[in-house]
C-alpha cells in the first residue's frame, strides 16, 4: 500500500492489483480497508494532459482503464466500498471524464480536420474499454444503495449516462444501460422478515427464491447469453483487418 | 405554490422509527448535505423535491410518535425551497397538501376516526375516478404486512394468502393505516420518480438499439424499474388485461370473496367485472401523465416481448412480462379468490398455470403465429387467469426453434463451456417457479471475466494474427491467400471478357479511315465469338432444396464455393456448389406472415457472416455459416446480432420490397431501405444507425447499389467515375424511377455537393424516371475501365446509365414477358434475365443474346419454373437460379477459358 504512494511503482502496481482482484474480489475488502482508492481515483486521470503521443498514450490509456476496472471491483456489491467510493467523489471525477470526452465528441469547429483531431485525441485518451469501465464503475456504486444514488442523480450522473447512451460503442452503450439500470434499481430487501418492507414489490413471496436470486452474484457469475453471442469487436467487422482485401 | 412550510410540524411528529417501512427506500441519508445541495439544483427540470414526505412515517395504531429522524432536515430543506420550477412542482404542492391533510387524523391520535379517511380520500383524486372512497381494499401488498409485522398489530399477515379473510374491525383501521402508508412509497417521491421515469424512457429510446448486448441490457434495466414501480405496472397491465371489462367498482365484502372464489375455480368465469387488482387510489401518487409514461414502457416491452428480432431480448422482455403477470395473477387470486379455501385455490392455480406455462411453451410457435400486437390483445381481452398465463409464457419460445442449441458460437472455449449450462440453469429456474424473479444484468460479470483477457489480448492480436502456427494465424494465413487466388482470378475473367463490353459510341470526329480499317474488327469479332460461345452457361448443378417452396435469393459467397439460398419465409439453405449438397438449412426466426427480402454477405474476406433481413424491418446477422477452414459449416448457424434495421416497417405488405440494404464493406456501413420513407445508414460496427435520409418518395425502394467498386480497394484502378465516391448510392424505386443518394448529407443527393464540386457547374441529374415500372435489379458495373450502371424493371427493359449524364446511355428490350429477375456479373460483361414465363436469357450488354434456358439439362429436360432470383457469382462465370419450386439450378461454362 505504501508503495502506492511512489509514482514509480504506481503503474506496475495498478496492474498487479487489477490482476488479483480479478482473479479474486474479495480482495475488495482489503483495497477499501487500507484506503487504497484514492490512488486508483488519482489514477484515472494519471497523464491524461500529457502531449505525448503514441504508444504512450496507449500506455496511459490502458492503466486508466486497469484503475477504473479496480474501482468497479472495490465498489461492487460491497457497501463500503460504495460509501468509500462516494466519500471519494469518485461519481465527479467520472463525471468530469466523461463530459470532457464529450467535448471532444461534440466539437463544433468548423473546420473538419481539427475537429476530427480533436475527437480523435478524446478517442484516444479515453477509449471505448474505459469509458466502459467507468459506466460499470459507476453503475456498481449506485447499485442497491439508495443514498449512493441520490449522491449520483446530484451529480448528475444520469445525463452523463444519457450522453453515453449514443456511444459509438455497443459496449458503452450497453454498460451505460447498465447503470441506469443500477441508477433505478431499488435496493434489495436485505431484512425482509418482518422489517424493511418498503415498496410494493416486498409482495415478492421470498420464499419462492426471490431475494436471494436478486441479491445475486454469488457463485460462479453466469454469463449472460446475449452478450456471449455477440461478443464485440471480433464479430463484426473485426477494426481495420478484415475491411481492407489485401 | 409554496410547500407547506405548516408540513414541518408533522414531519417532526410523524417521522417513523428508522428502518421502518418506506424509510427502507432512503435509509439515514449520510449526506445531508448533498441532500440539500440537491435540492437546490434539481436536475433535469424535476420539480422541487419533497423527498421528506417519504420519510414522514406515519401514525400505526400503538405506535408513538418518535422523534424525529435524521432525514427531517431533508424536509425543512424541502419546505424552503422557492417555487419550485416545471410542471411537476404542482403536484408536489398538491401532494404536500394531501400530506397534511391525511396526516392530520393520525395526529389526533393512534386510532383515527374512520370518517375523517372519508373526508380526505376525495383529496387523493384517483386519477381514473375509481373505486369509491373509502371502501377497504382487501389488498395492500407488502406494506401492509410490513407494518403489522413491525408494529406487533393485529396477527394478520397481508400478503401472504390464507388468512387473508374479512377483514375484522380492528383491521379496518389497519387498512386504513396501511394505504396511508401506503402513500408515502415510491410513487410519492415525485422528483426521484420523474427522473427515474425519465431514466426508463433514455432506456426505452435504447431498447430500439441497433446492437442486441444494449438492448438485453436496456430490457434488464426497465425490468429495475419494473420492479421498483410494480403497483403502477401492475395497474397498466392489468388495465391493458381487463380492457373492455366492465365494472371498476372494488368488491367489497363476502361477497365479492365467494363470487371470485369461483371465479378462480373455474377459469372461465370471467374476473372482468371483478374489478381492479389495484385501486386507482392506491396509486395517487401518480398522476395521470406518469401513468401514460409506465404505459408506454409496458407497451414497449411487450413489444420487445413479441418483436424483438433476437429471440435472447425477446425471452428477457418474455421474463419481465411473466414477473408482473405473476404477480397480477397472484393479487387476483388473493383479492377475489381469496376466502374460504384460500391454500388450495391458490395451489390449485399455481399447479394449473404451471401447466400452462410448458403447454404453452410447446404450442407456442401456433400462438404466437398471428405476430403484431392486435392479435395479442385480443386475447388479452378475455382475461381469465389462464389466458394471462398463456400471454405472459408464449413467446419464450420461438426461441427454441429458431435458434440453435449449440454454444460452439463463442471465441473463447472458457465461455462456450458455459453456455448449456446457463441455459439449463435457466429452463431449471423455470421449473422451480423462479419466474418470480426479475432478471438481473450479468454484464459486469461477464465483462470482468473476460477482462484480463481482453487487456492481454490487445497487444498480441496482431502477433497472433502475423504468426501462421497460431490458429488465429493460421486462418488469417488461409484466407488471404484465398482472398487473393479468387481476386486474380477475378481480375484474368475481366480482362478476359473486357472486349464484349459494349464499345462507347464513336466519337464522330473519327476519320472515315479509322473505322474502315477491317482487319482489327473481324479479328475482334472472331475473338469476341469465342468468348460468347464459352459464356453459353449450360445447367451444371442442380440442386434440389426439399422442402421449399420457392427460392426468394441466392447468394454467392465470394471467395469460397458456397451458395445460401433463402426461401420464401425464413427457412435459410447453405450449399456447397462444388459438391452440389446441402450443408445445412436453418430457421432464420422472422415472425410468420413476414417475408425475408434481403440477403447478403459481410465481411466475406475474413470472418463471413450473412445477413438476412425481412420485410418486418428486422435484420439478423447469422455466423458459422463457413468454417476457419473455408467448408460449410454443417451445424446451425450462430445469431450474432439482430436488430429492426427499419423500425417503422409493418411486415406482410403485399406488394411492397420489404427491407432492401447495401452493404459496404470498406466502411461497416449498411445501408438500409425498402419500404420506409427513410433510407438508414447503420454503422455495423459500432451498431448504431448513422446518416437518416428521406427518400422523398411515396414510392418504395426495391434496389440499392453503391456507385462505387469497392472490390478494387487497395488497387491502384479507379474505383468509380470521377466524382463519384463510395457515398454515391443508387436506389431503385417501385414506380421505375432511380434515385442518386448520398449518405453523407441529409438531403437527397447531391443537392449539397454540386455546389461544393466546383468542376461541375451544373447540378447532376439525382433522378431518372426512364423506367416506368418496378426495378428489378440496378448493379455497378466497371468493365474495362467504364462505370456504369445497369438497371433493369419489370417490364422487361435494361438500361445502362452514367450517372453523370442525365438519360441513360443505352436500352434493351430484353423480353415481353414479366422481367422477375435480373442479374449482372460485375466482372463479365454479361447479364441474365428471368421471367415468369419460366426461361432464363443470358445476353451481353450490347443486347446480343448468348443463351435462352428454358429446361433442367439434369432433369430430363423439364422445364424450369417461373424464375424468381438469379445471381452472378462475384468472380466466376457461375449463374444461379432460383424459382418458384424448391430447385435451384447453377450453370457454368461448358468450355475452360480458351487462352487468348
Amino acid at each position: 500500500m505504501k508503495l502506492l504512494q511512489s509514482p514509480e511503482y504506481k503503474s506496475l502496481l495498478v496492474s498487479i492489483w487489477a490482476s488479483i482482484l480479478a482473479f479474486d474480489s474479495s480482495c475488495q475488502v482489503d483495497l477499501v480497508k487500507d484506503g487504497a482508492l484514492p490512488h486508483f481515483i488519482q489514477h484515472l486521470t494519471w497523464r491524461l494532459n500529457s502531449t505525448s503521443t503514441g504508444g504512450v498514450t496507449i500506455e496511459a490509456a490502458k492503466e486508466r482503464t486497469l484503475a477504473a476496472f479496480i474501482l468497479a471491483v472495490a465498489s461492487h456489491n460491497y457497501t463500503q466500498g460504495q460509501t468509500e467510493c462516494g466519500r471519494l467523489n469518485l461519481a465527479g471525477t467520472i463525471c468530469a471524464l466523461l463530459s470532457s470526452y464529450e467535448a471532444g465528441e461534440n466539437t463544433n469547429e468548423l473546420d473538419h480536420a481539427s475537429a476530427d483531431a480533436t475527437t480523435k485525441l478524446a478517442e484516444s485518451h479515453l477509449p471505448a474499454p474505459f469509458r466502459m469501465w467507468l459506466c460499470l464503475c459507476l453503475a456498481n456504486m449506485v447499485k442497491s444503495n439508495p443514498s449512493a444514488q441520490n449522491e449520483a442523480f446530484s451529480a448528475s450522473v444520469h445525463s452523463r449516462l444519457f450522453a453515453r447512451m449514443k456511444d459509438g460503442n455497443a459496449d458503452v452503450r450497453a454498460a451505460a444501460c447498465c447503470a441506469l439500470g443500477c441508477l433505478v434499481e431499488k435496493s434489495p430487501e436485505k431484512n425482509t422478515p418482518g422489517g424493511g418492507g418498503g415498496g410494493p414489490s416486498d409482495m415478492i413471496p421470498a420464499a419462492l427464491g426471490y431475494a436471494p436470486q436478486y441479491q445475486g452474484a454469488v457463485g460462479p457469475p453466469q454469463q449472460p447469453l446475449v452478450p456471449q453471442r455477440s461478443l464485440p469487436g471480433n464479430m463484426v467487422v473485426p477494426p481495420g483487418v478484415s475491411l481492407l482485401v489485401p | 405554490m409554496t410547500l407547506p412550510v405548516s408540513l414541518q410540524p408533522s414531519f417532526a411528529n410523524h417521522a417513523g422509527p428508522q428502518g421502518m417501512g418506506t424509510m427502507h427506500w432512503h435509509p439515514h441519508h449520510p449526506n445531508m448535505e448533498m441532500m440539500a445541495q440537491q435540492q437546490l439544483q434539481p436536475p433535469g427540470g424535476a420539480g422541487a423535491t419533497t423527498r421528506s414526505l417519504h420519510m414522514a412515517g406515519v401514525g400505526v395504531p400503538g405506535m408513538h410518535p418518535q422523534p424525529v429522524a435524521p432525514i427531517q432536515s431533508g424536509g425543512v430543506a424541502s419546505g424552503m425551497m422557492g417555487p419550485p420550477p416545471g410542471g411537476a412542482g404542482q403536484h408536489n404542492s398538491m401532494l404536500g397538501m394531501n400530506q397534511s391533510l391525511r396526516l392530520r387524523p393520525t395526529q389526533a391520535g393512534g386510532a383515527q376516526p374512520y370518517n375523517m379517511m372519508h373526508g380526505v380520500s376525495p383529496m387523493m383524486g384517483p386519477p381514473g375516478g375509481g373505486g369509491p372512497p373509502g371502501t377497504p381494499g382487501f389488498m395492500f401488498g407488502s406494506v401492509g404486512r410490513s407494518v403489522l409485522g413491525v408494529e406487533g398489530g393485529p396477527p394478520v399477515v397481508f400478503g401472504s394468502p390464507g388468512q387473508q379473510l374479512m377483514p375484522p374491525p380492528a383491521v379496518h383501521h389497519v387498512h386504513e393505516v396501511a394505504r396511508q402508508q401506503r402513500q408515502l412509497s415510491v410513487y410519492d417521491d415525485r422528483p426521484r420518480m420523474e427522473m427515474d421515469l425519465a431514466i426508463t424512457d433514455v432506456l426505452l429510446k435504447a431498447s430500439e438499439d441497433g446492437s442486441s448486448v444494449v438492448r438485453y441490457e436496456a430490457t434488464i434495466s426497465i425490468a429495475s424499474a419494473v420492479g421498483k414501480y410494480l403497483d403502477a405496472f401492475l395497474y397498466v397491465a392489468d388495465e391493458q388485461s381487463t380492457v373492455g371489462g366492465g365494472g371498476r367498482e372494488g368488491f367489497s365484502g363476502g361477497d365479492g370473496n365467494k363470487e371470485l372464489t369461483e371465479a378462480s375455480d373455474n377459469d372461465n368465469t370471467n374476473i372482468n367485472d371483478g374489478g381492479r387488482v389495484i385501486d386507482d387510489y392506491e396509486l395517487d401518487g401518480l398522476d395521470p401523465s406518469s401513468i401514460e409514461r409506465i404505459r408506454n414502457v409496458w407497451k414497449k416491452l411487450r413489444q420487445l416481448q413479441h418483436r424483438d428480432p433476437n429471440p435472447e431480448v425477446a425471452s428477457i422482455a418474455n421474463e419481465v412480462v411473466i414477473f408482473v403477470h405473476e404477480h397480477l395473477l397472484q393479487r387476483r387470486v388473493e383479492r377475489f379468490g381469496g376466502g374460504k379455501d384460500q391454500s388450495h385455490g391458490l395451489s390449485g392455480i399455481e399447479e394449473e398455470s404451471h401447466g400452462a406455462v410448458y403447454y404453452d411453451s410447446d404450442h407456442a410457435p401456433e400462438s404466437s403465429a398471428p405476430g403484431g400486437s392486435n392479435g395479442r390483445s385480443n386475447q388479452m381481452a378475455q382475461v381469465d387467469t389462464k389466458s394471462l398465463r398463456r400471454v405472459a409464457s408464449e413467446l419464450a419460445t420461438p426461441v427454441g426453434e429458431g435458434l440453435p442449441e449449440t454454444p460452439s458460437m463463442e471465441r473463447d472455449a472458457g465461455i462456450a463451456a458455459k453456455t448449456p449450462q446457463t441455459r439449463a440453469d435457466r429452463s431449471e429456474s423455470q421449473s422451480n417457479k423462479l419466474e418470480y424473479c426479475l432478471p438481473t444484468s450479468k454484464f459486469y460479470d461477464w465483462k470482468k471475466s473476460i477482462f484480463m483477457e481482453m487487456m492481454d489480448s490487445q497487444q498480441e492480436v496482431h502477433h497472433s494474427e502475423l504468426d501462421p502456427l497460431s490458429p488465429l494465424g493460421a486462418t488469417h494465413a488461409y484466407q488471404e491467400r484465398r482472398n487473393f487466388l479468387r481476386m486474380e482470378a477475378g481480375q484474368k475473367l475481366a480482362s478476359h471478357y473486357v472486349n464484349l463490353a459494349p464499345k462507347p459510341p464513336k466519337p464522330s470526329k473519327q476519320s472515315i479511315e479509322e473505322i474502315m480499317i477491317p482487319d482489327e474488327t473481324a479479328d475482334e469479332d472472331a475473338s469476341n465469338a469465342i468468348l460468347k460461345r464459352e459464356l453459353e452457361l449450360k445447367e451444371s448443378k442442380l440442386l434440389r432444396n426439399t422442402g421449399v417452396q420457392m427460392t426468394s435469393m441466392i447468394k454467392f459467397h465470394a471467395y469460397e464455393d458456397i451458395l445460401v439460398a433463402c426461401g420464401s419465409e425464413h427457412g435459410v439453405s447453405v450449399w456447397d456448389t462444388e459438391k452440389g449438397t446441402r450443408a445445412v438449412s436453418f430457421i432464420n426466426g422472422n415472425p410468420k406472415g413476414s417475408r425475408m427480402t434481403t440477403a447478403m454477405w459481410l465481411n466475406e474476406a475474413s470472418t463471413s457472416l450473412f445477413l438476412v433481413g425481412c420485410d418486418d424491418g428486422s435484420a439478423r446477422i447469422w455466423d458459422d455459416i463457413v468454417e476457419n477452414n473455408g467448408e460449410a459449416s454443417r451445424k446451425p448457424p450462430n445469431l450474432v446480432s439482430a436488430f429492426f434495421a427499419a423500425p417503422d416497417m409493418v411486415a406482410g405488405a403485399r406488394g411492397k420490397s420489404g427491407l432492401v440494404c447495401e452493404w459496404q464493406q470498406y466502411s461497416g456501413t449498411l445501408v438500409a431501405g425498402g419500404n420506409s420513407r427513410y433510407l438508414r445508414c447503420w454503422n455495423l460496427e459500432a451498431e448504431k444507425c448513422g446518416t437518416v435520409l428521406e427518400t422523398d418518395s411515396d414510392a418504395c425502394i426495391t434496389t440499392l447499389a453503391s456507385a462505387w467498386d469497392s472490390e478494387s480497394l487497395g488497387t491502384t484502378e479507379p474505383k468509380g467515375s470521377p466524382g463519384f465516391g463510395p457515398h454515391i448510392l443508387v436506389g431503385g424505386h417501385s414506380d421505375g424511377s432511380l434515385k442518386v443518394f448520398d449518405i453523407r448529407s441529409n438531403r437527397v443527393a447531391l443537392e449539397a455537393q454540386s455546389g461544393a464540386k466546383s468542376w461541375t457547374k451544373r447540378r447532376r441529374p439525382t433522378k431518372f424516371t426512364e423506367h416506368s415500372s418496378w426495378i428489378v435489379n440496378t448493379t455497378f458495373t466497371g468493365y474495362g475501365a467504364r462505370y456504369e450502371v445497369v438497371s433493369g424493371s419489370v417490364a422487361g427493359d435494361i438500361k445502362a446509365w452514367d450517372l453523370r449524364m442525365s438519360s441513360s446511355l443505352r436500352t434493351l428490350e430484353v423480353q415481353r414477358s414479366t422481367m422477375t429477375a435480373l442479374a449482372v456479373h460485375r466482372k463479365i460483361p454479361v447479364v441474365a434475365t428471368g421471367s415468369h414465363a419460366q426461361f432464363i436469357k443470358i445476353l451481353t450488354l450490347d443486347g446480343e443474346t448468348l443463351k435462352v434456358i428454358r429446361y433442367h439439362e439434369e432433369m430430363s429436360n423439364r422445364r424450369i419454373g417461373p424464375v424468381s432470383c438469379l445471381e452472378f457469382h462475384p468472380f466466376k462465370p457461375l449463374l444461379a437460379a432460383g424459382a418458384t419450386d424448391s430447385l435451384v439450378s447453377i450453370y457454368a461454362p461448358k468450355l475452360p477459358l480458351s487462352s487468348k
